[in-house]
């Protein structure tokens, strides 16, 4: 009893702190002429009467103070909190909120420390009994196994069913092709914001826009390094505005921007160069004028030779020729396209050997 | 009453004169109860004295002794019961944190103690005996020794007196066995039975003794080298014994095996593709490079390194290089390879393919061939690096000139 | 023992086992040594004598480095591969493998500029030049042979990896046409003129052009020593003026052009263009079938390095010699065939990822080409590689013993990867 404590609000002065202590020991031992004369004393030794009076001198080991002693070695020891633990209590309500490490809660032998050698605590590794190091692990002990079920059973009242038709993955992202990755940072230091949290990221695939050939082609040379052709995804990175928000809305205003423009065909266009195309095409390569050439070199008749373009081309080994020489300057050459070449090659110069 | 002064005198010499006067009050208020020899106690007080005092030395050490004594068995309880205390804990610690992860308290064993630690206290620590761990007590504290005499003083070993009993003994008990193992031999030769003998003779192939950690681990005792190299030398005694084969589990006990299989990595079974082709896969290192290797058993010697065949290297030393774990196990057209290899240059790149390859050739291959594998060196990862440059140097071994060094000489001897 | 300091003992001691005869016979067999006589001086290999008395007799040891008569008996060298019959008119598949001989006149006639120094090398050391029969090359003269001559030219194209032998299929067909008596116009490395240590002039004829007179020179060099009999026959059909005081006249044999531009290197590269103009006028006549073979066509169109005086670069266009044979290539003209080969070797250094036709000749090659028939000419197969070590050991080309057995011809083949050029350096080294 003579030790009870109680929680004092820190805006009361200094005296009437030391009043209330009084008070408590004067209520749990009441009746005591000791504790009156240790109040009378602690009275007098507040700080204005401290100055007015003259101290005694006490003389160490004169009264013998037994009892006093004898008291302060009756008075129970507590025990550890894990010693009264029983395995079957429930952790949350040990362990409700994150808290440090307490070594006295903490009911198993967990211990931390290297140790090499004898003279390093006897090749002991330290308990738990006053281990700085384990006060430095960031500990997780009020994230439990049953913690979490209780989290979660309170968080349940708050959700909602996950919508219907969203299941899987792909079908989120055929629903939701547009994806904004936005970052928030939260630390203490002398600035609370973070620079890269007005980052903003605008994720997309670029058959989601639906464009024609030409309109894709040419979303592709205005997106440059911005278009990822393995996966087909566009992303466009902003953070040249201070604010998150304002970040997005330019993310947004480039992307309507990239679209419009993409679909517009504009006059200089028209006058693209064999060089500037991507992929081969066969109405204006020098390939069809050759074999063109060569088919009518090779009419003996005169009068073969007026037969027109259409007609040749029409033919199935210009045909197949034609389409060998797109697939090798389109698909690169292997040995699969080569070879349809040659063949076709070797059907039009009507060369043959066994060995082909 | 003089020779009582003399007495008195060296006891006097020998003791603390204020403390002895008092005990000689003391003493005399003692004698002056009937004393036995019934002499005038004021003319016996000093001869009364002196018997007193030896009976009290003498009862004083026997009290010191016993008090040792008292003090050392006190202690080993201590430690016994404080180990107990330990053990007691750290079970009850179990059920506690079965019941913190929500798991069967009975069957939590060590692997879902160290599984609970790592989720609820986790460390970065990259030394990771450094971590919190939760340890049975036999395993945190070092073993120590029982007391090693009882109550009487009287030691348990009959060897306790050498300072290191568990040694000698061991060594007394081996040269035992020799003895019986020689008195054996003379009473088969004398009944005429020795060649029966004959093939049972005992060769501990791919053995070893146990080296000195271990020894001075088992004994408790701290061993030195030359006590060591004693030991090994009269186990070997024993076992060159034409009959060591009688003492086989003893010998085994202070052997290990050498080639075991734990000291390189455990051989994989092979895996099973889905066109029914055996295959296995491995990495390996070297400088800067991982290499990725997947090895198909009944192949036909066809290789493909990132796509491309053995034409990826150029350097005809490389492909010696590649070359050597497959003519090694006799395996080159025997096998066909798969690879990926990344970062490094072509030399860092074959040696991690070499390595991988080596370690996936392990699991079509017998014991044997992985021997000669590991005694070839490719199963071990090169650990060589790159060194780092030091300032003040070109490169990490190249030093300017030593003109400059002359210079600086100079320099010094200016100064000085 | 360090895993490195290990095997060079057991090298050590392997190199002392091959030396010591006797050691190496009872290896031979099979059988255990029991003991050994030391004859040797040095005190190491003495030492190391001693020590081999135990590790010869392990399993292990004698298991890695020894070889049984068995196993020499055994190997695969046993195959027949040359073949009798030196036309290559009659070559046929189930000939492919095999090594048929070039007569050295024909060697010295046709082949000896055409191939490259590792080879040519190769002969003097075999004193034969043999050629492998193989698919590509064989294909190549059945559409020689079936080719409709009355057709403008087909153009075909060898392809490969390098060193698979490309030039050595384009030497089989030279030397088939030279037996059927064709005009060989065979241009053996083009891009040799694109280097920057060529010599150049000045055109004298038109202006811009660049002239290479010493291998204009060369080129007719070696053109007169593979055609010496028929330029002896074939006469100009137009008159040429050179300069105010050499001309041609109409009629006089083209040899004698030839002799003009050796001997006159400025009007070389000149002389070489008029021979072309000459050689497919007689082809369009019928007169003469030509062959027309460059090694490394991809020369023609790559990047030239040459610089003028002034170090002015100089575009490919602008090279005499360039410019003739890249007429060639036309489909203009009648009764022949072209064969060229695409090295990768033979273009820029900046474009040398592919070993393809397209890739190589670029984008103006191929509009110049297009169609072609291109022809692939793969790396060894197993046959064929083995084909080829035999004939190497009939040439005691691989001398150490255990190169010859089973075991050493897998470890060589795998080292060359069925690679032709790879694998006679790697059987040259051993």
């Amino acid at each position: 009893m003579s030790n009870t404590k109680i929680l004092v609000p820190l805006g009361l002065t200094n005296s009437l702190h030391h009043r209330l202590i009084i008070t408590v020991r004067l209520l749990s031992t009441a009746g005591n002429r000791k504790n009156e004369r240790i109040r009378q004393t602690r009275l007098e030794s507040t700080k204005q009467e401290e100055e007015k009076d003259f101290r005694v001198f006490q003389i160490k080991g004169l009264n013998p103070r037994n009892k006093r002693e004898q008291r302060k070695n009756d008075a129970p020891k507590m025990q550890p909190r894990y010693m009264n633990m029983k395995p079957d209590d429930d952790w949350t309500n040990v362990w409700p909120t994150a808290s440090t490490f307490k070594w006295s809660a903490i009911p198993f032998p967990v211990r931390q420390g290297y140790t090499d050698n004898l003279s390093e605590n006897e090749n002991v590794t330290p308990g738990r009994y006053a281990n700085t190091e384990l006060l430095k692990i960031p500990n997780f002990l009020h994230l439990s196994p049953g913690h979490i079920k209780k989290h979660c059973q309170v968080l349940k009242d708050f959700c909602t069913p996950w919508p219907a038709g969203l299941e899987t993955d792909e079908l989120c992202d055929q629903h939701f092709p547009l994806t904004v990755k936005t970052r928030d940072y939260c630390f203490s230091s002398p600035s609370v914001a973070d620079s890269r949290s007005r980052l903003v990221t605008v994720k997309l695939k670029l058959s989601d826009l639906r464009l024609d050939e030409h309109g894709e082609d040419k979303i592709k040379r205005l997106l440059g390094d911005k278009y990822d052709p393995e996966t087909g995804e566009i992303t466009l990175n902003t953070d040249r505005c201070p604010l998150k928000k304002q970040n997005y809305d330019y993310a947004m205003y480039l992307l309507t921007a990239l679209y419009y423009e993409a679909k517009k065909v504009e006059p200089w266009e028209l006058e693209k160069d064999e060089a500037d195309i991507d992929k081969y095409s066969w109405e204006r390569s020098q390939s069809k004028r050759n074999i063109l050439k060569l088919v009518q070199q090779n009419e003996k008749e005169e009068s073969l030779r007026e037969r027109s373009e259409d007609d040749i081309l029409s033919r199935d080994e210009i045909k197949s020729y034609a389409s060998s020489v797109i697939e090798l300057h389109n698909e690169g050459e292997n040995y699969t396209t080569i070879n349809n070449y040659k063949q076709s090659v070797l059907q039009l110069l009507n060369v043959k050997s066994q060995l082909t | 009453m003089a020779a009582s002064m003399q007495t008195f005198s060296r006891v006097c010499s020998t003791k603390h004169p204020i403390k002895e006067l008092i005990r000689w009050q003391i003493t005399k208020c003692s004698a002056l109860d009937r004393h036995k020899n019934g002499v005038h106690t004021s003319c016996r007080l000093l001869a009364d004295v002196i018997p007193e005092t030896f009976e009290q030395k003498t009862e004083n050490k026997a009290e010191k002794i016993s008090k040792a004594m008292r003090l050392y068995m006190e202690r080993a309880k201590n430690y016994n019961s404080m180990i107990d205390k330990e053990i007691d804990e750290y079970e009850v610690g179990k059920r506690h944190l079965a019941n913190i992860m929500g798991e069967d308290p009975d069957s939590f064993n060590q692997d879902d103690i160290d599984r609970a630690i790592k989720y609820l206290l986790p460390s970065g620590l990259f030394e990771k005996r450094a971590r919190p761990q939760m340890k049975h007590p036999y395993e945190v504290f070092p073993q120590r020794k029982e007391a090693l005499f009882g109550k009487d003083g009287r030691p348990h070993h009959y060897q306790f007196y050498t300072g290191k009993p568990n040694y000698h003994g061991l060594l007394h008990d081996i040269n035992m066995k020799y003895e019986h193992l020689n008195a054996t031999e003379t009473e088969l030769y004398k009944n005429g039975k020795m060649a029966e003998e004959e093939d049972k003779k005992l060769f501990l192939h791919g053995f070893q003794w146990i080296d000195h950690k271990t020894l001075t681990k088992q004994l408790i005792e701290e061993i030195s080298p030359q006590e060591y190299n004693r030991f090994v030398l009269v186990l070997h005694r024993l076992l060159k014994h034409k009959l060591s084969y009688k003492e086989e589990e003893f010998l085994l006990k202070y052997s290990k095996k050498v080639m075991t299989m734990s000291q390189f990595r455990s051989i994989e079974k092979p895996l099973i593709d889905s066109d029914g082709r055996e295959y296995s896969e491995a990495t390996g290192r070297r400088k800067t490079s991982n290499a990725t290797v997947t090895v198909y058993n009944n192949g036909s010697g066809q290789i493909s390194i990132n796509g491309q065949d053995l034409a990826y290297f150029k350097d005809i030393h490389q492909r010696e290089q590649l070359l050597f774990p497959l003519q090694l196990v006799n395996k080159i057209d025997k096998v066909d390879i798969v690879a990926t290899v990344e970062g490094g240059g072509s030399s860092g790149q074959t040696g991690a393919i070499r390595l991988a390859l080596a370690h996936a050739l392990c699991s079509f291959v017998d014991t044997d061939s992985i021997e000669r594998l590991r005694l070839a060196g490719l199963l071990t990862k090169d650990p060589r690096t790159r060194e780092r440059k030091k300032p003040g140097q070109p490169g990490a071994r190249k030093k300017p000139t030593w003109l400059v060094f002359l210079i600086l000489m100079y320099c010094q001897l200016l100064v000085v | 023992m360090d895993a490195l300091l290990r095997m060079q003992v057991l090298g050590r001691i392997g190199n002392i086992i091959y030396r010591h005869s006797q050691l190496k016979t009872t290896l031979l067999s099979g059988r255990k040594i029991p003991y050994l006589r030391l004859h040797s001086k040095s005190f190491t290999e003495k030492s190391l004598l001693r020590c081999m008395n135990s590790v010869v007799n392990n399993d292990v040891f004698r298991r890695t480095y020894s070889i049984t008569a068995e196993q020499n008996e055994h190997t695969s060298l046993t195959f027949a591969f040359r073949c009798h019959d030196n036309n290559p008119a009659n070559h046929t598949i189930d000939q492919e493998g095999l090594f048929y001989t070039v007569p050295s006149e024909d060697y010295k006639r046709y082949l000896h500029k055409a191939i490259n120094t590792e080879f040519s090398a190769q002969v003097k050391v075999f004193a034969e030049s043999c050629i492998m029969i193989r698919k590509p090359a064989l294909e190549m003269i059945d559409y020689i042979r079936n080719s409709d001559l009355n057709r403008p030219v087909a153009r075909a194209i060898f392809y490969g990896h390098t060193g698979a032998g490309k030039t050595m299929s384009l030497c089989h067909v030279l030397h088939y046409c030279s037996k059927e008596n064709w005009l060989i116009v065979h241009v053996p490395w083009p891009a040799k003129w694109n280097k920057r240590n060529r010599e150049i002039a000045v055109s004298p004829f038109k202006e811009g052009r660049i002239d290479l007179p010493l291998d204009a020179a060369e080129w007719l060099l070696h053109f007169r020593t593979q055609n010496t009999d028929l330029l002896k026959e074939l006469t100009c059909q137009f008159s040429y003026t050179w300069s105010k005081r050499e001309s041609t006249e109409s009629g006089t044999p083209l040899i004698d052009i030839v002799d003009f531009g050796l001997s006159r290197n400025k009007f070389a590269s000149d002389c070489v263009g008029v021979l072309m103009k000459e050689v497919k006028k007689y082809a369009c006549d019928k007169r003469v079938k030509v062959l027309v073979a460059i090694d490394g066509v991809n020369g023609l169109y790559s990047q030239c390095a040459l610089k003028t005086e002034e170090k002015e670069n100089v575009l490919i266009e602008n090279v005499s010699l360039v410019r003739t044979f890249r007429k060639l290539l036309n489909t203009d003209w009648s009764n022949g065939f072209v064969v060229c080969t695409v090295d990768i070797n033979a273009s820029h250094y900046s474009t040398r990822e592919n070993h393809t036709p397209r890739y190589l000749l670029g984008k103006q090659g191929f509009e110049v080409m297009d169609p072609f028939i291109p022809v692939q000419v793969p790396i060894y197969t197993d046959k064929e590689i083995y084909s080829c070590l035999c004939y190497y050991s009939d040439r005691n080309w691989i001398q150490h013993p255990n190169g010859k057995t089973d075991e050493g011809l897998k470890e060589i083949i795998f080292l060359s990867n069925h690679n032709p050029y790879t694998l006679a350096r790697v059987c040259s080294s051993r």
